[in-house]
């Protein structure tokens, strides 16, 4: 309990000094605390930025050797052949390689052998034809005249333009069967025949097969077949391909126009590089950053590393493009663009940017920030309780040294008012006031009361200094529990009876003999008395107090009953404390010196027993000494 | 007959006191507590007060400043267990006219009693203020003597 009186400046100049004591360095380790925990902080930012660093460094190596080691062997592999040469198909990384003529970019499809003009002798054929076909509807004539352009025809071109021609009649004069095994003899022969505008005869007939539902299947197959097996097909190609299987539902045909879709989409980045590259003027600007080290441009949105090198020092240059899917390690996302999130890869490589996958740069305290906190916490709730643990501790001192000062009054007051009756009666018989013999008795015992009241003071005061130094000796002896009671009551009698007090001890007439017991008869009957003592001096109004001795099989209480003023709840266990006297209204002058409770507590309990009390203010009080019975031997 | 209103807590004293001015030819009445004596006071006009300080609940220095404060110029004598100087000087200042320590010699205490009585039957016409002052003046040179003394 805390009582701080604010108003005593020698008590409030304490507590401030007490919580500055414990405050101050509390702070102090807060701050270090906090401290150590940013530094902490900040080192594990700055570990993670080298994590990141060393990480793209190594990752830089690595790309750089194996984009490295990709263009050396496809280098060698290249050397000799002409350009531009299309990698094979599947996982292969390198996309193509193509040729740069004259600072333009030669694209891997752009080189088709261009077919012979027909001979003359094809060409007046096919007119004649196209003038029967077109002009007289006379397809028997025109089909004539085309097959005569195919004999006439010396390259497969020439033929499969006439073979084309001729299947387009027989379709429009309804001859279906023999138009469209003219179709399906066209995808053997004219697979890899392409006309002027780069487009394959084959894939005509295809065309024609399924616009016309002549044989669909077999053409399907055939552009499946085309799709699989070769690569950098021109883009008009690519295109029709798309469309002619837009409408299959089969897996092949899907996984076919998937392949077709990738290959559009690389097609149109690889016209979009070459415009840009062609755009810049000087093609080889990007990849001359360093001289004797190969510089790769990132390109697209999946990007390609695009380099610029040579097959050999007097060979022209080609531009070699690898997907980037097909190289990057697991986890890291290449980009061609800078975001929030990326980082550049840095030298050798041009417009790369890096994504890492996110958490993998987490910074790591070496100490999580909740367990700072919860330290923190710790040493707060733990300087908060000793700070109000000491608080309390001192200011109880501070309480009994005030109450001790207050003792010494009391005592002081006690003795000198039991003195001055004392003197007082006494004066008087020595002057020969006293006539009769009845009041001069009565001066005598009131004399006699007084004095005894006196030694009971100074037993207790003496009691006390000897509890406090641990110099108590009590004589254990056998002795008889009523005969201890009846003589605190007897002694207690006269001055009782004078205050006007009715004294009421219950003790049953047949006490048996386990009352007897080992004990200090001089110090219970000091506990006794200093009960009823407090009795009289909290009865208030009250006149009535009861002295009760009764026993069960184990133990023996002494009640002492009074209907005085009470105890309030709050104080009834402080008031066994040394030197505490409540404080109230009714007791304001009470006279005493705090020691009565405090002494009897003391000599119940070195005789193995207890003091209780059970009180209601204003109803009165009850205190009881508790005994064990049948003990063998009571301990000192 | 003069009347000597006794305030005292302590039963035993009390009687004794009683006993004794009864024996000196005054008239007594007795209270036990400072609610009591006032009463007493205002009902019966006593010509001198024996007080207590330590009186329960009201006690004889707030019932001294009490009455002096209503103007009541009554004698009084103050009792009390307390011997420090700074006790005295309080009770003095409060209006008490004389100052006695427990334990006190009888003899001394009637006399002193005798001799307030005595100094305000001399000055009959002036018992409010002249006597007042004139036992200030005693008291105080008495406490002088009685510092003095002390700080020897």
């Amino acid at each position: 309990m805390l009582r701080v009186n604010p108003g005593d400046p020698r008590r409030k100049r304490q507590i401030i000094l007490l919580l500055s004591a414990i405050l101050i360095p509390t702070a102090v380790l807060i701050t270090f605390a906090i401290r150590l925990s940013r530094q902490d902080a900040e080192l594990a930012e700055k570990r993670v930025a080298d994590e990141r660093r060393d990480a793209l460094d190594q990752l830089r190596r690595e790309l750089s050797a194996r984009l490295e080691a990709i263009k050396l062997r496809e280098l060698s592999r290249l050397s000799g052949e002409s350009f531009p040469a299309t990698a094979p198909t599947g996982d292969f990384p390198v996309l193509f390689v193509a040729a740069l003529v004259q600072n333009r970019l030669v694209l891997p499809w752009n080189t088709p052998p261009r077919p012979e003009t027909p001979s003359s002798q094809v060409a007046q054929y096919q007119k004649q034809g196209e003038e029967r076909e077109f002009l007289g509807d006379d397809f028997s004539g025109a089909y004539a005249a085309y097959d005569q352009a195919h004999v006439a025809g010396r390259n497969p071109a020439d033929q499969c333009a006439a073979t084309l021609s001729k299947a387009r009649v027989l379709v429009k004069a309804d001859i279906k069967p023999e138009a469209a095994a003219l179709y399906l003899s066209m995808l053997d022969e004219c697979g890899s025949v392409q006309d002027a505008d780069g487009m394959s005869f084959g894939l005509y007939a295809a065309e024609r097969l399924i616009s016309l539902d002549l044989n669909v299947k077999p053409a399907r197959q055939y552009i499946i077949n085309r799709v699989r097996s070769l690569r950098w097909l021109p883009p008009v190609q690519t295109y029709l391909m798309r469309s002619l299987l837009q409408d299959a539902t089969d897996p092949d045909a899907k996984g076919a126009s998937d392949v077709l879709n990738s290959e559009i989409h690389d097609v149109e980045q690889i016209l979009a590089l070459a415009n840009d590259l062609n755009r810049l003027g000087r093609i080889d600007f990007p990849f001359h950053a360093s001289p004797g080290k190969s510089v790769w441009l990132a390109y697209g949105d999946e990007p390609w590393f695009v380099t610029m090198t040579s097959t050999a020092s007097f060979a022209p240059p080609v531009i070699m493009a690898i997907s980037s899917r097909k190289v990057s390690p697991p986890g890291v996302t290449f980009l061609a663009g800078k975001t929030e999130k990326s980082a550049p890869l840095g030298e050798g490589f041009v417009d790369l940017e890096v994504e890492w996958p996110a958490g993998r740069f987490v910074p790591a305290t070496s100490v999580p920030r909740a367990l700072y906190a919860g330290g923190i916490g710790l040493i707060l709730g733990v300087t908060f309780l000793a700070g109000y643990l000491l608080l309390r501790d001192v200011s109880r001192e501070m309480e009994v040294a005030e109450m001790r000062s207050h003792f010494v009054a009391s005592v002081s007051h006690e003795l000198k008012t039991s003195l001055t009756a004392i003197r007082m009666f006494a004066e008087t018989l020595a002057m020969g006031r006293v006539a009769d013999e009845q009041t001069r008795s009565e001066y005598l015992q009131t004399d006699v009361s007084e004095s005894e009241r006196l030694s009971r003071l100074v037993d207790n005061v003496l009691d006390f200094s000897r509890i406090e130094r641990g110099k108590k000796i009590y004589r254990m002896q056998r002795v008889f529990l009523p005969d201890i009671v009846r003589a605190a009551a007897k002694a207690m009698q006269y001055p009782l009876t004078q205050h006007g007090f009715a004294l009421t001890v219950s003790i049953e007439d047949q006490c048996p003999s386990v009352l007897s017991i080992v004990a200090d008869a001089d110090a219970l009957e000091q506990a006794v008395l200093n009960l009823l003592a407090n009795a009289v001096k909290y009865s208030g109004d009250a006149r009535d107090i009861d002295l009760r001795l009764d026993h069960s099989d184990s133990e023996a209480i002494i009640q002492v009953i009074d209907r005085g003023i009470g105890i309030a709840p709050e104080d009834q266990h402080r008031i066994f404390e040394k030197f505490y006297r409540v404080r109230s209204s009714h007791s304001e002058r009470v006279p005493g010196t705090g020691l009565g409770l405090t002494l009897a507590t003391h000599i119940v309990k070195a005789h193995g027993g207890s003091l209780k009390v059970a009180s209601e203010p204003g109803r009165g009080s009850t205190f009881s000494i508790i005994l064990p019975l049948n003990l063998p031997e009571a301990k000192a | 007959m003069s009347t000597v209103l006794v305030i005292e807590d302590d039963a035993a004293i009390l009687r004794g006191l009683a006993d004794n001015l009864l024996h000196e030819g005054y008239e007594v009445l007795t209270a036990t507590t400072g609610e009591a004596g006032y009463d007493l006071q205002k009902t019966r006009k006593p010509d001198l007060i024996i007080l207590d300080l330590m009186l329960p609940r009201m006690s004889g220095l707030e019932l001294c400043r009490k009455l002096r404060g209503e103007g009541v110029q009554t004698p009084v004598l103050m009792l009390t267990a307390r011997s420090e100087e700074s006790d005295r000087v309080i009770g003095l200042d409060l209006g008490a006219d004389d100052y006695v320590t427990k334990p006190f010699s009888l003899r001394e205490l009637m006399a002193r009693v005798r001799a307030l009585f005595a100094a305000f039957m001399r000055l009959p016409n002036c018992r409010t203020s002249c006597a007042l002052a004139m036992w200030r003046w005693i008291s105080g040179a008495t406490l002088c003597g009685v510092a003095a003394g002390w700080w020897k």
